[in-house]
């Protein structure tokens, strides 16, 4: 596998989505090449910083929560 | 013909099975269902971007689980059904009222385009993302909700809600094709966003 291959798959062998072949041939791609390994890498780390800057956005306030399971209530004797 | 009396028990009987079968799925909501209103909460501000709306969002979700809970398939995937549910809801209710296009921007960026903006800063390969990391929160979650809708909603799946592709496939109802197609075009949007955040700020020279 070369490297334009390797580029092509890295996304979903980054997303785990490769069926077990290929994504050991990525692997081993990967680990002989830096030029492609660093960008596997970086793709992984911005992916966690998405998630986690995109993660905080507050909890459930409880009186949601008791608003919605007297709404259900309330639908349930209908 | 059956007497009137046999009628009356089987009637009875048919009502009190209906009963039973009502009183089983609010048990089995009540237990696999209300526990993921936090999560689902989670979601629905990722997608409102507001406290009110993603609590009025989550009771639509959760009355429309409710009512349709029959329909789903006691051993499949839950939490996948009721993402469905929100999103179908927000997509019915609050993209509508935002009267957003749906046409798909043409601003695709080349596949390396961040990477490569950041490695000419002149870092080391491994320091590219701490640019990145230095950015408020906010200033990430603004570039992701610029995304047209449709790239959004996929990046979003995947990236903060970890969902799989098969997942993400079910939950908006188009095929995996699509959902890699969308989840590609939207995070390389998203990273030509972050590059401009990145530019704007200062952050680079």
């Amino acid at each position: 596998m070369d490297c334009d291959d390797a580029l092509v798959e890295l996304e979903a062998y980054l997303d785990a989505e490769l069926k077990p072949e290929l994504r050991r041939d990525v692997e081993s791609h990967l680990v002989g090449c830096s030029h492609c390994f660093d960008r596997g890498e970086f793709r992984k780390r911005l992916r966690d910083i998405v998630r986690r800057k995109c993660s905080e956005v507050g909890d459930l306030p409880p009186a949601v929560a008791t608003r919605i399971r007297a709404a259900i209530i309330t639908i349930r004797t209908d | 013909m059956f007497p009137h009396r046999v009628v009356c028990i089987l009637a009875a009987m048919a009502e009190s099975g209906t009963a039973t079968e009502r009183r089983r799925l609010e048990e089995r909501f009540e237990r696999d269902a209300l526990p993921l209103m936090p999560e689902l909460y989670a979601a629905a501000m990722r997608l409102t971007r507001n406290p009110s709306d993603a609590e009025d969002l989550l009771q639509e979700a959760y009355l429309r689980a409710y009512r349709g809970f029959a329909s789903f398939e006691e051993g499949t995937n839950l939490r996948a059904w009721l993402y469905r549910i929100l999103t179908n809801a927000y997509i019915n209710t609050y993209r509508k009222r935002q009267r957003q296009p749906q046409t798909i921007s043409s601003d695709d960026a080349p596949e390396w385009y961040l990477y490569d903006q950041l490695s000419e800063t002149g870092r080391e390969p491994s320091a590219e993302t701490e640019v990145l990391e230095s950015l408020p929160d906010e200033e990430v979650q603004e570039a992701l909700a610029e995304l047209p809708e449709q790239f959004r909603m996929a990046v979003l799946l995947a990236d903060v809600e970890g969902f799989s592709y098969k997942e993400i496939a079910e939950i908006l109802e188009i095929p995996i094709g699509t959902v890699m197609s969308r989840l590609h075009r939207g995070r390389r949007a998203l990273e030509k966003r972050l590059w401009n955040v990145v530019r704007e700020r200062g952050l680079v020279k």
